[in-house]
């Protein structure tokens, strides 16, 4: 009886030191700081972590707005929902995403299944839902300078810019004066002091000739970006904000774009009416067909 | 009833405005009111009139469970505009046992999801392939509704079945899918008449239409009144007439592809049968013309039988027999994510049948018969972004027959008329977006080795997040003993209004 209770005893003690042990080793949900004197690559290598949520194993989003606003103010707007599995170089893979489109009703159950690979110079993995045709087509990667689901944002920007695609280079630092958001009028990250980082992409010809990031000193987070032309005029401008609660995972609340040619204005709004999830363990069986098949509509 | 609720919706939905009918916790409704206008190019002629409503309707009361369902209907009033219609209006809208498989609810299922098993139970679609505007291994799985010949999206076309699906995923990236299907349907054709009714059809009712009028006029004036009995003599009710089907795929690398399997039936070609009861015959009608012709009863039937003449009174028998098949086979994709190949994409699929049931001509016996043969079909698909966001798709398609012919005769094509031992044809799709992808232009191109065409181009346009128009055309060229030139006629410019609610 004294040798049973003795075994029990040990077993759960055991157990609890397993758990205390794994909670001990679970994956902090933020970055890590920056150094005090970083350098350009260090910079754009912890934004591009950040972005990605590399810091973290995986994140739901589950009400993604993409809002278009063309110069004469005329608005469209498409809903989406998103998943990510980091997967931190297991098997050559840096991550597995799925995006849905839900709204509006004649583009809702549009899926994208992205597998994306720590090589930078291998392209990703996708598989398309083709709700019309209830299929499944395997395609290769759009060309990145292509329009993200038809906003001023190239696919480039959003979903397939790695770092490693440009050189860098520290520029200095500076205050920044704010941005004014045409989405809903208030002005973001006011007085923020960044470092200023000049990046010139590696492919020729490409859209842009070069871009300035500003980085905010503390977090790490590209707050903004201006694109300039071969003929050194900002064309677009990007801003990022983003969301960094005490005890949480930093988060985006909205990315937004303007386009000097074009006068348009597009805003993806991800934390806005439900905050991205980190952490929850996705399966990486979730990013499989299997899954685009679920699609009902 | 059916009609004033739809009435009420129509009305009154557009109103509404709202982005979503319903949204509320786990319930989801939402879906669409379409028009569809089709007309002969030099405006003679309506191909089609046609206004939809399709409603579908989401309970996920958890991530793991869902019931789906999804009703749709509509109606085409070309058929009451056109009167070389309307011998198709009577056979195909009117005639109730006609819509058995193509009723209001369209989609009607429960989902169960987990990591290693998905389970998919009710009535549903399921695609099977990989090849664009034509189904190898797909048309063995779900029927299909011909009205439109294959000029539509085929979410739309497919008649779904009641099944049971399971996915079961025992490794990372492989699953193994199986498929049972108690439920039967055969392929929906439409009757003589209708703008896409394909020749082989009309040999048919060519043929009827002569023993009606035999029937009718007799010979020498004594009337035939032949009794016509038509029965479908579908496959009956048991769990023995399933179609069972497995499908394994996996991803090794940039590579991925499936083995298929398929216990079916054959549902597109299917084999006609008549068989005649001259027990049934009027003897009076035989010796009034057996006087009129001065010959004795003996010799009334050596005529009879030399020219292939039923006695009057005799009962034919109509059926349609349904054959089982085996049909085996893949598909394999591969993206080409480096080197000097990087952005291509390569696809194929693969089926072969084995005793598929086809149509011939036997011109002994002047009649159209059905016969064994083992067919491989199979696609090879290339795809290419170019010039950013212009999407090429090529595909080159080829079916081919073990047999040639069945004595010398040859078999049928839909159009009716002798197909080749090996039919090849070309497809070439260009797809682009133009406006921030509002404006989204299309090309379909396939050609078929005889000089057969299909081109469909389209222009797709969202106005807001509710209203999108597509103005199109679909030119079909070719000889009449073409596969898409049979529909030399129904050649159409469309223009599609859709408001999504």
């Amino acid at each position: 009886m004294k040798r049973n209770f003795l075994i029990i005893a040990l077993f759960l003690l055991l157990l609890n030191l397993n758990l205390c042990f794994a909670k001990g080793l679970q994956r902090q949900c933020r970055p890590p700081g920056l150094s005090e004197k970083p350098s350009a690559d260090e910079l754009m290598k912890a934004w591009f972590d950040i972005k990605f949520t590399r810091y973290a194993d995986d994140v739901t989003y589950e009400d993604i707005d993409v809002i278009m606003i063309d110069k004469s103010g005329f608005k469209r707007t498409k809903g989406a929902a998103r998943k990510r599995i980091v997967l931190h170089g297991k098997r050559g893979f840096d991550y597995k995403d799925v995006i849905w489109i839900t709204y509006p009703e004649y583009t809702k159950g549009l899926a994208v299944l992205t597998w994306a690979y720590m090589d930078v110079n291998k392209q990703n993995d996708i598989w398309l839902w083709l709700p019309s045709w209830k299929k499944i087509r395997k395609v290769s990667q759009a060309e990145e300078d292509d329009s993200f689901m038809g906003s001023e944002f190239t696919v480039e920007e959003i979903t397939t810019r790695r770092y490693g695609y440009e050189t860098y280079k520290l520029i200095g630092e500076d205050v920044f004066s704010g941005y004014k958001s045409g989405w809903d009028g208030k002005t973001y990250c006011k007085d923020v002091p960044c470092y200023k980082i000049e990046g010139y992409p590696k492919k020729k010809h490409w859209y842009y000739e070069k871009r300035i990031v500003w980085i905010d000193k503390k977090t790490g987070v590209s707050v903004y970006e201006e694109y300039y032309d071969k003929k050194g005029r900002k064309f677009k401008e990007i801003f990022h904000y983003y969301v960094y609660p005490e005890n949480g995972c930093y988060y985006p609340l909205f990315y937004e774009v303007y386009n000097f040619k074009t006068g348009h204005r597009d805003i993806i709004v991800m934390g806005s009416k439900k905050r991205p999830v980190f952490n929850t363990g996705i399966s990486e069986r979730f990013f499989t067909e299997k899954t685009l098949g679920r699609q009902e509509w | 009833m059916r009609k004033w609720v739809i009435v009420l919706l129509v009305v009154f939905l557009p109103g509404l405005g709202q982005a979503t009918i319903l949204k509320k916790g786990p319930v989801t409704v939402e879906g669409y009111i379409k028009s569809e206008t089709g007309v002969y190019p030099d405006f003679t002629k309506w191909i089609k009139i046609m206004n939809i409503v399709d409603l579908r309707g989401q309970y996920q009361p958890r991530p793991w469970l869902s019931f789906y369902g999804r009703l749709y209907k509509y109606w085409d009033f070309a058929y009451n505009q056109e009167d070389e219609y309307a011998p198709a209006h009577q056979a195909m809208y009117t005639n109730r046992e006609t819509w058995q498989g193509i009723s209001w609810v369209r989609e009607l299922y429960i989902d169960f999801f987990s990591d290693y098993l998905d389970i998919r139970a009710g009535k549903q679609l399921i695609t099977w392939g990989t090849a664009d505007g034509i189904r190898v291994l797909d048309k063995y799985v779900n029927p299909l509704d011909w009205r439109e010949f294959t000029l539509k999206p085929w979410n739309e076309i497919k008649i779904p079945l009641w099944m049971l699906k399971l996915e079961f995923q025992p490794t990372l990236n492989g699953t193994l899918q199986f498929l049972l299907i108690p439920d039967f349907e055969p392929d929906y054709w439409p009757a003589p008449g209708a703008p896409f009714c394909p020749g082989i059809v009309k040999i048919g009712k060519t043929k009827m239409e002569k023993l009606m009028e035999l029937s009718r006029e007799g010979i020498e004036g004594v009337p035939f009144d032949y009794r016509i009995i038509s029965e479908e003599r579908r496959p009956g009710e048991k769990w023995g007439n399933s179609k069972f089907g497995i499908r394994w795929r996996d991803v090794l690398g940039n590579f991925e592809y499936t083995l298929n399997y398929i216990y079916s039936w054959e549902t597109e070609s299917v084999e006609r049968t008549t068989d005649i009861d001259a027990s049934t015959m009027d003897m009076g009608k035989v010796a009034q013309l057996a006087n009129i012709m001065h010959k004795t009863i003996p010799e009334m039937f050596d005529f009879f039988s030399r020219n292939r003449i039923a006695p009057p009174g005799s009962t034919f028998h109509f059926g349609q027999r349904y054959h089982r098949i085996n049909v085996w086979g893949g598909t394999f994709s591969k993206t080409f994510v480096g080197g000097p190949l990087k952005g291509l994409t390569l696809r194929g699929e693969f089926a072969y049948v084995r005793n598929d049931y086809k149509a011939y001509y036997d011109k002994k016996e002047n009649t159209i018969k059905w016969a064994k043969t083992d067919c491989y079909n199979y696609v090879i698909g290339l795809d290419k972004w170019v010039v950013t966001n212009w999407l090429a798709s090529f595909q080159f398609i080829q079916l081919i027959r073990s047999k040639k012919d069945v004595n010398g005769n040859p078999f049928l094509h839909l159009s009716g008329y002798p197909m080749d031992k090996v039919e090849t044809l070309l497809t070439l799709k260009v797809s682009t977006d133009f406006f921030h992808e509002r404006l989204k232009p299309d090309i379909l191109i396939v050609y078929g080795d005889d000089n057969d065409w299909r081109i469909s181009p389209s222009f797709y346009f969202e106005w807001g997040d509710h209203w999108t128009t597509t103005f199109g055309a679909h030119i079909l060229e070719g000889k009449e003993s073409g596969l898409h030139g049979q529909f030399n006629d129904s050649k159409e410019i469309y223009l599609e209004i859709k408001y999504s609610f």
